[in-house]
């Protein structure tokens, strides 16, 4: 947050009263307006109409870091560290303060949800049935044995389920912001143990892998006697087998609120990233050895 | 969002001389609280300003003093 600081307010911010003093000539009330049209105009405004001004990078004297903030509709924001690439990019004017914006404030720009939509009870369409949402909010981890130890978490009752879980500073700022409503955080952090279509809906296999539904593996290992999910594509990729939990069977098989291949999305795009990360690898390598011998 | 002087109050907190909504108060940011409390539908307690004062970095209002260059507009 910041202090408000005289010396190192802009210029242009200067009250009226002494661009008025300032005026001697004749012509008075036309140099006044001419200074008042001199305010500077904010940097973006949002969606919500909320006005950025002040964003600016900086370095603090405590650390090698630097920080880019800036002020919405006069409220500091909470600094945020920024890459070198970004300063410099900033610096040199290749980006702007939009982009910064959207970039370490992404929450700050988004449209705001209807707050409608933050009163409980409300009602949740589970995989069992219509629900109730009766609570929601966020808390801050005070266990001292836990792994995490003064971060804030979310915790929700959904009919009879009680759940909490670390929430992301992604997910934190979206609360906060009022970007994203419970419900919607509910679909994203605890949607697997209530069987919501909408938590499935995230996970998609990647395009240009010609994925079929035939090529994904949903079987009981007969060895261990659990349910795992795999991709073989005879001559192309064959992915490992991983177990896939009580929850997202129950979406599957019972509430058919989820697919085979948002399953197989959900525990092997990962593997399938690396694997693509590998083939580029590849080829990089075998272009760099033909560049060789010619 | 007032732009006091926050480092006498933020002393205090550190001290546990106040607490996260007597805080709120000192540094005039009460009503926007209430604001985001209402907003949310949560309940003015003081995990909920906490919850505020952390999300808006009251913590960091030394660092942003300390400019080594000016603001860039």
């Amino acid at each position: 947050m910041a202090k408000k600081k005289k010396d190192s307010a802009p210029a242009a911010e200067e009250k009226p009263e002494k661009a008025k003093k300032e005026v001697t000539s004749e012509n008075e009330e036309v140099k006044t307006n001419e200074k008042k049209s001199e305010k500077r105009a904010p940097q973006m405004v949002t969606v919500n109409g909320d006005k950025v001004t002040h964003g600016h990078i900086f370095k603090s004297n405590k650390s090698e870091d630097w920080f880019f903030t800036a002020k919405i509709n006069g409220v500091p924001l909470k600094p945020q560290i920024v890459s070198n690439q970004d300063m410099d990019d900033f610096m040199t004017k290749k980006i702007e303060v939009p982009q910064l914006m959207e970039k370490y404030y992404p929450t700050k720009i988004m449209p705001k949800v209807n707050v409608d939509e933050f009163k409980l009870p409300q009602t949740i369409q589970t995989g069992e049935g219509e629900q109730q949402l009766v609570k929601f909010n966020v808390y801050k981890q005070t266990d001292i044995e836990a792994a995490d130890f003064g971060k804030y978490r979310f915790y929700a009752q959904v009919g009879d389920k009680r759940m909490s879980c670390t929430a992301s500073k992604e997910d934190l700022n979206a609360y906060f912001d009022l970007v994203q409503s419970p419900k919607a955080i509910i679909a994203k952090n605890f949607g697997d143990k209530l069987g919501l279509a909408e938590h499935y809906q995230q996970f998609q296999l990647p395009e240009g892998m010609n994925i079929e539904g035939k090529d994904i593996k949903f079987r009981k290992n007969p060895q261990t006697n659990r349910f795992e999910i795999s991709i073989d594509k005879p001559g192309e990729l064959t992915t490992s087998a991983k177990e896939v939990s009580y929850e997202d069977r129950q979406a599957y098989f019972q509430y058919k609120t989820a697919t085979k291949d948002q399953l197989a999305a959900k525990y092997l795009n990962h593997e399938l990233a690396n694997m693509t990360l590998g083939n580029s690898n590849k080829q990089q390598q075998s272009v760099q050895k033909s560049m060789a011998i010619a | 969002m007032a732009t006091e002087e926050y480092e006498v109050p933020l002393a205090k907190l550190h001290a546990k001389e106040i607490t996260y909504t007597e805080f709120l108060k000192e540094v005039n940011c009460y009503k926007q609280f209430k604001n985001w409390c209402n907003a949310h539908s949560v309940k003015e307690d003081e995990g909920a300003a906490q919850c505020f004062f952390d999300h808006y970095g009251f913590e960091e209002s030394n660092m942003v003093k300390e400019f080594i260059m000016d603001p860039v507009s």
